[in-house]
């Protein structure tokens, strides 16, 4: 397609040519058009300022903190809504008409684990030992700490890297 | 062989260098010899790439095991078209392929100028010159990167492509969405060369239009095939979900759709220059940071890949330099590119394109912000129920936008003529309501609301066809103008079908998101068993399995399929594939209605000892439309891309439209 680019050229330029004189012929009896620039430069302003409120607003009501299991005992992030990587430990896994409740261990080496309720639906590549991201709202009882996740997903058996084979965890600190 | 493709690599580097400082030189003192030259230089780093690509094709398709990224991603038993995928099926031979396709567009712009050597077409070779130097340097630099490694002694046996990968969409969307990258980086390119030279004319935009239209294509397709691969291989019951790396194509496609815009009114009226040249270097500078987060594992993703320090930096430093580099230039000539035409009102046709620039770039920034620094700095994330809180509103207004600009006559649009051209697609929009009512839609206000601009957007493409139509008569037959309007000019056409296109994406979208209904529930497997599922009820009949591809054993478990009035609309069978290597995937399949898919899938793996199945089963509205929309997305651009056959009476058109247009200014004014 890079080849007609010069006949291209030819067609628009001599067509632009044309505008051009017009404008010439325009240009003299500016001085209204401030009036139009500056509603222009408001209306731009306007927009802007609501739309960039508005996506703050929902991004800081909505947002979750990202986590990792161990960071979440200690009470800070009770009733908050969080995002948690962690390791499904196979044992602890039930399943049964109401979704399913789970385990998951803390992927940076630490041994704290978190219980998980979950009622929706999940990748088919969920299962024991699958690390997961799970996104819910925390909550602590006797028992310890629980997530009541709106989202569960596996991490991507990476087309890039080893297939599944190789646990992507984030590297211990 | 091994060595054959580092030589190639290495040499790939030293020559797109050497093309870059000729270029840079011819350039900057008008010296044609050097232009030349560099032209010269870049044919050869373009022919380095080929050699390097063919020995890695060689590789796979011997499945060479002795290299390492062959050894990952391939494996013998594959047929020869997944052996062939498998190219791209990791960071080095993506890196590979995208030095290839950029190599190859840098040498077709450079062939295309060879007789007149230009300093604005070298400034942008030299621009793509110095990408692929920069490329093939980190291809060379970081192991990660480079697919011309020896496989490490005592690796066993081959791992061999992803199970969930083999799929057709899945070997075409990779390399669609590279090539939807390199299509942006060509405006970027022509802009940077136009910007330093201070070339404010057309120039730039017409030798870059056709590659940013491209692009736009090869992102549309790549995106497309991503979301319906999703939608049917990955069985979460969705085609999107709003993941970083997702996100990470959809940012520049947005951006890049206002850059197309812009770039036609570059051309065709002289204004909008600074929209032009800040999208193309937003749109290209965005690829490179989707290409950042997917690959450096810096934002947490579904996706997230091992980190690798030499990687990070070095695709940071190119983040960070393209945009000062842009920013700078761009401050540097800002008064050069003032508009030709002052602009006089906001009830014109100028403003509502400024609206929809304005209105695409937030979107873009909202999702960028959201996805990509919201995590960084405040370490915090969001979920799709966010992004679709203002993804579903920008996307109504977006349609709207695109309803209403035909209306508005440019500079300026006389109140009566606006109320008349109102008319028609007030009509549609209130004539589709009975249908969206039959279909359900009442259940949801604001889904309600953006059906009718649905339905408004349609009406308008139709006034437009119909003005024009009507424009072109005196004195034919109405079909003679019709023909025209709709056959009259390329742009104008592809604008139909795009439009046409989008209509039916949004309403998809609203359709498919708003008002889809998912039930799941657990089963015995015994038959006769019974799934309620909204207005459907699937009954279970039985299971069999068969062998399936790569060695795979395929278990099916079937249902009939029956409607709310007990008739039965067809039978479904949901499948799980067990590979040798132990893993398994289901596969959902889907029945498809009249007005909705209806999406079944087991949420667990099965076979015939199974003793309980869990069945999701997911009604989307209007999915279809997507799909038929995103083709006529594509058409559409395929459409104004299409060579010309009889150039010359092409021309002869442009320059009439063009007088007439003009004619209409005045008139309208």
């Amino acid at each position: 397609m890079g080849l007609h680019h010069d006949d291209d050229g030819n067609g628009i330029a001599r067509r632009l040519s044309l505008h051009l004189g017009a404008n010439g012929l325009e240009r003299g009896g500016v001085g209204v058009n401030t009036k139009a620039r500056t509603r222009l430069l408001i209306a731009t302003g306007v927009i802007v300022a609501v739309f960039v409120v508005g996506v703050v607003y929902v991004v800081s009501r909505e947002g979750a903190y990202y986590r990792q299991v161990a960071e979440l005992a200690g009470g800070e992030y009770v009733g908050k809504n969080v995002k948690v990587g962690g390791r499904v430990l196979g044992d602890t896994l039930v399943r049964d008409d109401s979704g399913f409740v789970f385990d998951i261990q803390d992927l940076t080496g630490q041994a704290d684990t978190v219980k998980v309720e979950y009622d929706g639906q999940v990748p088919d590549t969920f299962g024991p030992g699958a690390d997961v991201v799970v996104l819910g709202t925390y909550s602590e009882s006797g028992a310890g700490g629980l997530i009541t996740a709106s989202q569960v997903q596996t991490k991507c058996p990476s087309k890039y890297e080893g297939a599944g084979t190789t646990p992507t965890a984030t590297p211990a600190p | 062989m091994l060595l054959l493709g580092r030589l190639a690599l290495s040499l790939a580097l030293v020559l797109a260098v050497a093309a870059a400082v000729f270029l840079a030189y011819g350039m900057k003192t008008s010296r044609r010899d050097f232009i030349r030259n560099g032209y010269y230089a870049t044919y050869g780093f373009a022919l380095a790439a080929v050699i390097a690509s063919i020995v890695l094709l060689h590789a796979f398709l011997g499945t060479d095991l002795g290299f390492a990224y062959v050894f990952e991603n391939s494996d013998p038993s594959l047929s020869t078209f997944y052996r062939i995928a498998g190219f791209w099926a990791g960071q080095e031979g993506s890196f590979l392929l995208w030095l290839l396709m950029l190599a190859v567009v840098a040498v077709m712009i450079a062939a295309a100028d060879l007789a007149r050597l230009r300093r604005l077409v070298a400034g942008a070779v030299m621009v793509l010159a110095v990408n692929v130097a920069l490329f093939a340097a980190l291809m060379v630099l970081d192991e990660g990167s480079n697919p011309f490694l020896a496989t490490p002694a005592g690796a066993g046996s081959p791992i061999g492509l992803n199970p969930l990968l083999l799929h057709p969409a899945m070997v075409l969307h990779p390399p669609a969405l590279f090539a939807g990258y390199v299509g942006f980086a060509v405006p970027f390119a022509f802009a940077i060369s136009a910007l330093l030279l201070g070339r404010a004319d057309r120039e730039w935009v017409v030798g870059a239009r056709r590659w940013a239209v491209g692009g736009w294509l090869m992102l549309s397709l790549g995106i497309g095939l991503g979301a319906w691969w999703a939608y049917v291989v990955l069985a979460f019951g969705g085609y999107w979900a709003w993941d970083p790396v997702e996100s990470g194509s959809l940012v520049p496609w947005l951006t890049g759709t206002a850059l197309l815009h812009s770039m036609t009114l570059y051309a065709r009226r002289g204004i909008f220059k600074r929209w032009a040249l800040g999208l193309a270097a937003a749109t290209f500078w965005l690829t490179l940071v989707a290409t950042w987060t997917t690959r450096t594992g810096v934002i947490q993703s579904v996706h997230a890949f091992g980190q690798r320090p030499l990687l990070v930096w070095f695709l940071t430093g190119v983040i960070v330099g393209v945009a000062a580099l842009s920013a700078a230039l761009i401050a540097w000539r800002w008064r050069r590119f003032e508009s030709d035409r002052e602009f006089e009102s906001l009830a014109s046709r100028e403003f509502i394109y400024h609206l929809m620039n304005l209105t695409f770039t937030m979107f873009a920034l909202a999702i960028g912000f959201s996805s990509v620094l919201v995590p960084l700095l405040f370490q915090r994330t969001v979920g799709p129920a966010t992004y679709d809180l203002f993804a579903q509103p920008l996307g109504v207004a977006t349609l709207a936008l695109i309803a209403l600009c035909p209306l508005f006559a440019w500079r300026r649009t006389d109140g009566m003529a606006l109320r008349r051209s109102l008319v028609l697609p007030l009509a549609v929009a209130a004539l589709c309501v009975p249908l969206w009512l039959f279909l359900g839609f009442q259940s949801n206000a604001w889904g309600f609301v953006g059906f009718f601009v649905c339905g408004f957007s349609l009406g308008a493409v139709l006034q437009f066809v119909l003005v024009s139509a009507r424009r072109g008569v005196g004195g034919r037959p109405w079909t003679a103008g019709l023909r025209r309007a709709l056959l009259g000019s390329r742009t104008r056409t592809a604008g139909y079908i795009a439009h046409l296109g989008m209509v039916l994406v949004v309403a998809g979208l609203l359709g498919s998101a708003v008002y889809e209904a998912e039930t799941s529930s657990i089963i015995p497997a015994t038959p006769g068993a019974v799934v309620e599922a909204g207005d459907y009820t699937l009954m279970f009949t039985g299971m069999r399995s068969e062998s399936g591809a790569q060695g795979s054993l395929r278990a099916y478990a079937a249902f009939d399929v029956f409607s709310a009035g007990g008739d039965r609309v067809g039978s479904v069978e949901p499948h799980t594939d067990i590979y040798p290597t132990g893993m398994s995937a289901v596969r959902a399949v889907i029945l498809g209605r009249p007005f909705e898919d209806v999406f079944v899938v087991t949420d667990q793996g099965f076979n015939e000892q199974s003793e309980e199945l869990a069945v999701r089963v997911v009604v989307f509205p209007l999915i279809r439309w997507v799909w038929i929309g995103s083709i006529l997305l594509c058409v559409g651009a395929a459409v104004s891309l299409w060579p010309r056959g009889q150039r010359q009476e092409q021309e002869a058109r442009d320059v009439a439209a063009a007088r007439e247009d003009g004619r209409l200014e005045r008139a309208t004014a």
